[in-house]
């Protein structure tokens, strides 16, 4: 489903050349969950970003569902990545001024799905997560644990088939976290979705079927002992 | 106390923050500038015109302290003078006789255009103690000149050389077709400043020269006197007056300088009336701006006020970073001020002397108390606008104002309190509109109350309004449509304060075209219904002596063609109201229903206006003077004073002094018998006026005394035409000035949505991420200001319409005395809400640009 084909990408910092990646190659398969770990800065979340086509690579391909997404245009790009992904940030990135139901209703919009099904969907999502009272509310009214769990109602509304997640337990505690992961878990498997996690905790990637570990440019695969 | 580094680091994120947004930054700067400018620019405009005449009029007058003057334009006859001499030899006296003639270059002279020119008869004897000038000329061999040596002049130095006349040059003199030369004996060596400016198109020559070029022979335009203010003083001027005959007044200097100020008066409080609705608008996108400059910062004053800056501090801060953009703006609209004052100058002149009086003046005079008030507005305008939500955002707990939905729901809460503040303040100012006051100053002060009130309505009614307005966004866009119109309603704290600065605007321009339109339309009407002749004669600047009208209705009259003549003499006479316009009128009864009364019996009015010792009044010399019909008015005519029955108040937009009006018949019971400003010719039917026209030309220049005199022969549309091109040459002003409110609108506009959007730069990475396509978010940046721009268009109108009801009738009325309907032009109205929409849609095209190019992963990375 995901694949990525000797894929390069460096940023331009204060002047200097920064690699991210050298010769990266991955395939990720449909329904399959990976974890990738990695000290902040080592180029998780660039990895995420270069999947869902939110930024390109200097050199190589990176394919999803047989589609050199990085060849196409930012409009298909886009398209793409509306219809088949779902994107969790560390940050939650709720818009501040749409209420907790309208958050969730945003992909819905976009995707032309705002039906009877999808509505009712959604709203027992937010009952599962114990938030249907909060529903018009403005997101920074929530907890963090909260606005997280939104976050993940909101990137899986639409169905998409790949879900990318930033750190998404990075800014809660540990116990929020775990009840935040167990969502997310619940969700994917339920409806069989490739999951693509970036996270420094090991606790985190313990879910996930394959781990990957990001260093130098480079994924590997983890060894047990970087796991436990 | 905070310490010298933490307040050093404050003033850098401050320093660092308004570079990093340097467009915003001088867009901010753009709107306090173009505020400041237009007011100052007004102002010294205003004033520089008013100092002109003030200080030219003081150094003609010179130390006279009273003048006599006549009751007819004919002057004093001469023997006067000398009983006066006789009789009050210690007071000083100076005869003068004052006219205008064209002057051109003699032949043999060098060329220069012709041009009119100040014709200025003096008695040299007299002179010494009047006017310091006229001995200013070379000792005294200038004034020994104008008596020793015949027919010549004396004129400014600058002038000759502008002319290009030396000393004994001549220049061809032309009054009222007759045509002499004179010599330039000596050059005036005036101080330079205003006395250059009075005497820069003035000839100065002997007395008896002067009564022969302007046809005065035995007459005196007016007699100065000088009597020093002290206990006498009244004692003195009822002696003068009781040596005087009942046709002669005494006046004060000061009374005419008075007289001439209120002329212009009104036009110039227009005027700054126009300016204090720029400076409104100016007010409002200065408040757009430095508020949503201040909005954008509440984040950054939360986490400052978090980490433990108190509110105090942090208050300082704003208003600092306010002050720097408040003086930068404010040097900067100091300096376009004067360069626009210096255009501005220009066409004010210009309309007082289409409408008043003859002034020059062509240098601005700038004057440090309109520089003051241009600084106070500017830096008060910033500091209030800044203040206002800098208190606001420190009133709060730092938490609630870390969240953006704590802004926007006490937004939500305020808004429908703020209407009802709203409402409240325009329905009381509506009723307080009615108060019979004259006040031009209380009339504006409410005006700009209803601006004020209406502009609290705003944010309530945009919220509204976008319930009705979404079905048809999502019916043209889909989901977007929907999106769009939701998030203008969300983020009310900058989308209302973005659109009532639009709509405040729009409406001043849909108000003042308004009243312009109405106003052209009434004059359209008057003009139609006044000019019945279907030809009109007359000396251009000048009046046919007795003799020659009389010849020229002779001449005419026997055409096959004529079917009838009206004579019409514009003439001065003496009132207890002052000096006022005459117009002296012989007119067939077809004629006479040129006036339209608004008060009287117009069955009646004709005959009674032939016969009877009645006049007729026009409307703002009735509301003026609050006189109407069935009053009486005292005049001093040549054969004292005498009392005529006002049988009529008529329409008339000519002259916003008035106009008394009496028949030809009536006046030559009083006064000489008159000469005539203008000949109106009135065809038989079915007869082509061209062909009349040149008729009358070809009959005219075989007869010598006509032949030099330079007739205008015009039909009726030519006349009509050319009074409505001077209508809008004095409306050019009104339209500048409107510019200039579009300009400032724009300005702030462009400003405040620009912002609005880069402001949502992470909102915007965030839609981009979840999978609204580059083209999606153009059309919702675009959309969204276009929206905004509309709502502002359609919230204008009524506003707009109720400024030009205002002005149309309290304003107006107040200021000159004139009525006319509202005339309603739904292609103006239209093409300033198409206007609100085109700007506020160029205004989202940066930002729409800037977010479709920006990568969304650099947006979310910053965090």
């Amino acid at each position: 489903m995901i694949r990525l084909i000797n894929v390069n990408k460096s940023y331009c910092e204060a002047n200097q050349q920064r690699i991210i990646y050298q010769d990266v190659s991955l395939d990720i398969n449909s329904g399959e969950t990976v974890a990738l770990i990695g000290r902040s800065g080592s180029g998780k979340s660039t990895l995420l970003n270069l999947i869902s086509g939110i930024d390109l690579p200097d050199s190589g391909q990176i394919c999803i569902f047989d589609e050199i997404i990085n060849e196409l245009t930012e409009e298909r790009r886009t398209l793409l990545r509306r219809q088949s992904m779902g994107f969790v940030f560390q940050f939650f990135n709720l818009i501040p001024t749409l209420t907790v139901q309208e958050n969730l209703y945003l992909p819905l919009e976009l995707n032309n799905k705002l039906s009877a099904h999808y509505k009712t969907q959604a709203r027992q999502w937010l009952s599962q997560v114990g938030l249907a009272t909060r529903a018009n509310q403005y997101p920074d009214k929530l907890s963090g644990g909260e606005q997280q769990r939104i976050a993940i109602l909101r990137a899986l509304v639409h169905e998409p088939m790949i879900l990318l997640a930033d750190e998404p337990t990075g800014n809660l505690d540990r116990e929020t976290g775990r009840h935040v992961l167990e969502l997310m878990q619940t969700l994917i498997q339920q409806q069989g979705k490739t999951l693509v996690l970036a996270t420094h905790s090991m606790e985190v990637a313990q879910i996930a079927d394959r781990v990957l570990t990001v260093h130098d440019g480079r994924l590997s695969a983890a060894q047990t002992t970087d796991i436990l | 106390m905070i310490t010298l580094n933490v307040r050093a680091i404050l003033l850098r994120s401050s320093y660092r923050y308004l570079i990093k947004h340097p467009w915003q930054v001088a867009l901010a700067i753009l709107g306090v500038a173009l505020g400041v400018a237009v007011i100052i620019a007004i102002d010294l405009a205003n004033h520089s015109a008013q100092q002109a005449f003030s200080l030219s009029a003081e150094v003609l007058t010179g130390k006279a302290s009273h003048r006599i003057v006549a009751a007819s334009s004919q002057g004093i006859d001469e023997k006067i003078y000398g009983q006066l001499r006789q009789r009050s030899h210690s007071t000083p006296l100076a005869p003068i006789v004052e006219g205008y003639a064209i002057a051109e270059s003699a032949q043999n002279e060098r060329r220069f255009p012709s041009q009119t020119l100040q014709i200025f008869g003096v008695d040299p004897f007299a002179e010494a103690q009047f006017r310091g000038f006229a001995a200013d000329v070379g000792g005294q061999s200038g004034l020994t000149s104008l008596l020793t040596q015949a027919n010549t002049a004396l004129i400014l130095k600058s002038t000759a050389d502008r002319l290009g006349l030396i000393k004994g040059s001549s220049i061809q003199l032309n009054v009222n077709g007759q045509s002499k030369a004179i010599t330039i004996a000596e050059f005036i060596q005036a101080k330079p400043g205003y006395a250059q400016t009075a005497l820069n198109n003035v000839l100065l020559m002997d007395i008896s020269v002067a009564q022969e070029l302007l046809a005065h022979i035995g007459y005196l335009s007016r007699i100065e006197v000088i009597i020093a203010e002290n206990q006498q003083t009244s004692t003195m001027l009822k002696q003068i007056q009781s040596l005087l005959p009942s046709n002669l007044q005494i006046q004060t200097t000061r009374s005419i300088s008075d007289t001439l100020n209120q002329m212009t008066g009104a036009f110039q409080t227009n005027l700054q009336a126009m300016s204090l609705l720029a400076l409104l608008v100016g007010m409002f996108l200065i408040y757009n701006t430095m508020a949503f400059s201040v909005i954008q910062r509440r984040r950054f004053i939360g986490l400052l006020r978090a980490v433990g800056v108190t509110s105090k501090q942090v208050l300082t801060l704003v208003i600092a970073e306010a002050l720097c953009i408040g003086i930068i703006g404010t040097v900067l609209g100091l300096i376009l001020g004067v360069i626009l004052g210096q255009g501005l100058l220009m066409l004010v002149v210009r309309t007082i002397n289409d409408l008043y009086f003859h002034l020059d003046v062509s240098t601005l005079d700038i004057s440090l108390w309109s520089l003051l008030k241009g600084i106070a507005l500017g830096l008060g305008a910033t500091l209030l606008s800044s203040f206002i939500p800098a208190r606001e955002a420190l009133k709060i707990p730092p938490r609630a104002v870390l969240n953006r939905s704590h802004l926007e729901q006490r937004t939500h809460q305020l808004v429908p309190k703020l209407a009802l503040l709203g409402s409240f303040m325009i329905a009381l100012t509506l009723l307080l509109l009615l108060l019979p006051t004259r006040s031009l100053l209380f009339s504006f002060s409410l005006l700009f109350l209803i601006f004020t009130g209406y502009a609290l309505m705003i944010p309530y009614l945009v919220s509204k309004l976008m319930k009705y307005i979404k079905p048809i966004a999502v019916y043209f866009l889909g989901n977007l449509g929907a999106m769009t119109t939701r998030s203008i309603t969300s983020g009310l704290s900058r989308t209302g304060v973005a659109v009532t600065a639009l709509t405040v605007a729009v409406a001043t321009t849909i108000g003042v075209s308004t009243m312009v339109g109405s106003f052209r339309q009434a004059v359209d009407h008057w003009l139609t219904q006044s000019l019945r002749a279907d030809i009109y004669i007359s000396l251009p600047k000048s009046t046919l002596t007795a003799q020659l009208s009389d010849s020229l209705h002779q001449s005419i009259v026997q055409l096959d063609s004529v079917a009838d003549i009206s004579l019409g003499l514009w003439t001065k006479v003496l009132t207890d109201n002052g000096q006022s316009n005459l117009l002296v009128l012989q007119v067939p009864e077809l004629g006479f229903a040129g006036f339209k009364l608004k008060q009287g019996d117009s069955d009646s009015a004709y005959a009674d206006f032939q016969h009877e010792d009645s006049i007729l009044i026009s409307e703002p010399y009735a509301y003026k003077h609050q006189l109407g019909v069935g009053d009486t008015l005292a005049l001093t005519t040549e054969a004292g004073l005498k009392t005529f029955a006002i049988i009529g108040v008529y329409y008339d937009y000519g002259s916003d002094q008035g106009v008394i009006s009496m028949s030809r018949q009536v006046y030559s019971r009083y006064w000489q018998h008159p000469g005539a400003s203008n000949l109106g010719v009135y065809l038989k039917p079915d007869t082509q006026v061209d062909q009349v026209i040149l008729q009358l030309q070809e009959q005219l220049t075989k007869i010598d005394q006509f032949d030099d005199l330079a007739l205008l022969i015009r039909p009726t549309k030519t006349l009509r035409d050319n009074s409505l091109a001077i209508f809008d040459q004095t409306f050019a002003i009104t339209y500048v000035l409107r510019l200039l409110t579009i300009l400032v609108a724009v300005v702030g506009i462009f400003s405040a949505l620009m912002a609005l959007q880069m402001e949502r730069a992470r909102e915007f990475s965030i839609l981009r991420v979840i999978g609204l396509t580059p083209r999606q978010l153009w059309k919702w940046i675009t959309f969204e200001t276009s929206l905004m721009g509309l709502l502002a268009g359609m919230l204008a109108i009524p506003l707009g319409l109720l400024l030009s009801v205002i002005l149309i009738f309290v304003i107006n009325q107040r200021a000159f005395g004139w009525s006319m309907a509202i005339s309603v032009n739904a292609f103006e109205i239209l093409s300033s809400v198409m206007f609100a929409v085109f700007a506020a849609w160029l205004a989202g095209l940066y930002p729409a640009y800037q977010m479709t190019k920006s990568k969304p992963a650099l947006a979310l990375r910053d965090e």
